[in-house]
């Protein structure tokens, strides 16, 4: 009985040793993302869940999405007059706009996002409409709360370049995580 | 010039003339309203109430009996065709809802501005970029395609909440009513564009009843008496014809006319919305075709 419990303390500071979570602030921030790009040599599996993003009431809903690359987003129209979804860019690449298409209400259109990224979605019919898909590089990723507060956990030990998107406009910082770590950005 | 026409004789000759020139086949109006199919009250709605204009006042006890203006009636009405633009077909088919602007009320009546000018490309790329969005024409142009398909299918066949344009609308009238939309959402020389139609009075009075009365009043029903209507029941359109001369019908729809509620009865400023946008010849036409196409079940 006293071997076990000796065992399972070194356990766990072994894990404590090699991972950690990477938490902050985001002065100025309206909705916000922080995605950690990708750690050279490491590989990550392909997403297999989906991910939803709604038109409904004339707005996109959730206003931001964030997501792993490769994840497919499966869009609805939950509104009883047409909808549109499409991009100009990705993170300002106009090579990579795409037009999912129009649709009415109870169908369905997916896409499978390859590229990270910030993503700005548009609905060409009503143009007030304005959504937001942040791709993130890594499976480290998350949305910052109201206050602009945010937290990823389980961040293995390394070094990593954080982004934090606002708004479209990205803020790179670089960052060693050893255990717990912060790390506050200040929006553009 | 405009004529007086009032007497009996005179509105069954107008009753009487056959719809020369007619492409279309017309029917009678069917059905409950469209507030009832879409389950939603009267007093909880904007459909039909773009005017914003309601009746006369009540008047008092001493200008007792009412009387009626004298009928005014253009030379032109003949029950014989008409040159209609799309701004007209507009009036009888979306204005009842959508306002002379065509913003709508939302959130529960959509403007039509944004799903029209989303049919132009250039004007697209112009408001995206005044939001500091920068589409391309390349990508713009395929965008522009969809919506134009996909408000063409909403002209044909309407949609959830907004009733299929009833009557269905020919070929050409889509064309004069999405040339004005084009128009009225202010595309660069859309004005230029506009396509008229040549339509007989009994098409005329069949959009105005099918597309604006439609809207609140069932096509049959009981006729409600006046304690009825003080608790707010809305009177068939198969009892107008019964219970209204032409003159008085066409007064109720252009000007407002009190109405007798209540036990007993008086006059009061009744609820039915005054459609100020339509002439007394179109308010004609639609008694007209009520008259000779008696609403159905």
């Amino acid at each position: 009985m006293k071997f076990t419990a000796v065992f399972v303390v070194l356990l766990l500071s072994s894990l404590n040793a090699f991972s950690g979570t990477l938490s902050g602030g985001i002065k100025g921030a309206g909705q916000s993302a922080v995605v950690l790009e990708t750690v050279p040599s490491k590989a990550f599996p392909t997403p297999t869940q989906s991910a939803a993003m709604n038109q409904q009431g004339m707005k996109f809903a959730p206003a931001l999405l964030v997501i792993e690359k490769g994840t497919t987003v499966v869009f609805s129209n939950e509104d009883n007059v047409p909808h549109n979804v499409f991009w100009p860019n990705i993170s300002g690449n106009k090579a990579l706009s795409h037009n999912v298409g129009t649709f009415n209400k109870g169908k369905t259109l997916s896409f499978k996002y390859e590229n990270a990224g910030n993503v700005p979605l548009l609905c060409n019919i009503h143009s007030e409409m304005l959504g937001t898909i942040v791709v993130s590089p890594s499976p480290y990723f998350t949305e910052a709360d109201a206050s602009g507060e945010y937290s990823i956990k389980d961040v293995p030990d390394g070094t990593y370049k954080a982004t934090a998107w606002t708004n479209g406009k990205a803020t790179t910082l670089a960052i060693t995580v050893k255990g717990d770590t912060k790390l506050d950005f200040a929006a553009k | 010039m405009r004529h007086g026409i009032t007497t009996p004789a005179a509105i069954f000759f107008l009753l009487a003339l056959p719809s020369f020139g007619c492409a279309q086949v017309i029917t009678p109006v069917v059905g409950e309203s469209w507030l009832s199919h879409l389950h939603r009250s009267f007093d909880d709605t904007s459909m039909g109430k773009s005017s914003g204009a309601y009746g006369p006042s009540a008047p008092m006890p001493s200008a007792w009996p009412l009387t009626q203006p004298g009928l005014q009636l253009s030379i032109k009405f003949t029950g014989q065709s008409t040159t209609l633009h799309g701004s007209d077909l507009y009036r009888f088919k979306c204005q009842g809802c959508h306002g002379v602007s065509g913003a709508g009320a939302p959130p529960e009546i959509n403007s039509v501005l944004d799903p029209v000018r989303a049919t132009s490309p250039s004007m697209y790329i112009e408001r995206m970029k005044k939001a500091c969005m920068y589409v391309t024409s390349k990508d713009a142009a395929p965008l522009a395609k969809q919506a134009n398909g996909m408000l063409l299918d909403r002209l044909y066949k309407g949609g959830t909440d907004m009733p299929s344009p009833n009557p269905t609308l020919t070929d050409a009238e889509v064309r004069s009513l999405f040339a004005y939309l084009r128009q009225l959402a202010g595309i660069p020389g859309a004005e230029k564009q506009q396509v008229p139609v040549v339509e007989p009075a009994l098409r005329v009075g069949e959009h105005i009843v099918k597309s604006t009365c439609h809207i609140c009043h069932a096509s049959v029903g009981h006729n409600p008496s006046p304690q009825e209507l003080s608790e707010a029941q809305i009177p068939p359109l198969s009892s107008l014809t019964s219970r209204l001369s032409l003159n008085e019908f066409v007064t109720k729809i252009t000007t407002g006319t009190p109405v007798l509620e209540g036990s007993p009865a008086i006059p009061v400023r009744g609820r039915m919305p005054v459609f100020t946008y339509l002439t007394p010849d179109e308010a004609a036409d639609a008694y007209l075709y009520l008259s000779l196409y008696p609403p159905s079940n």
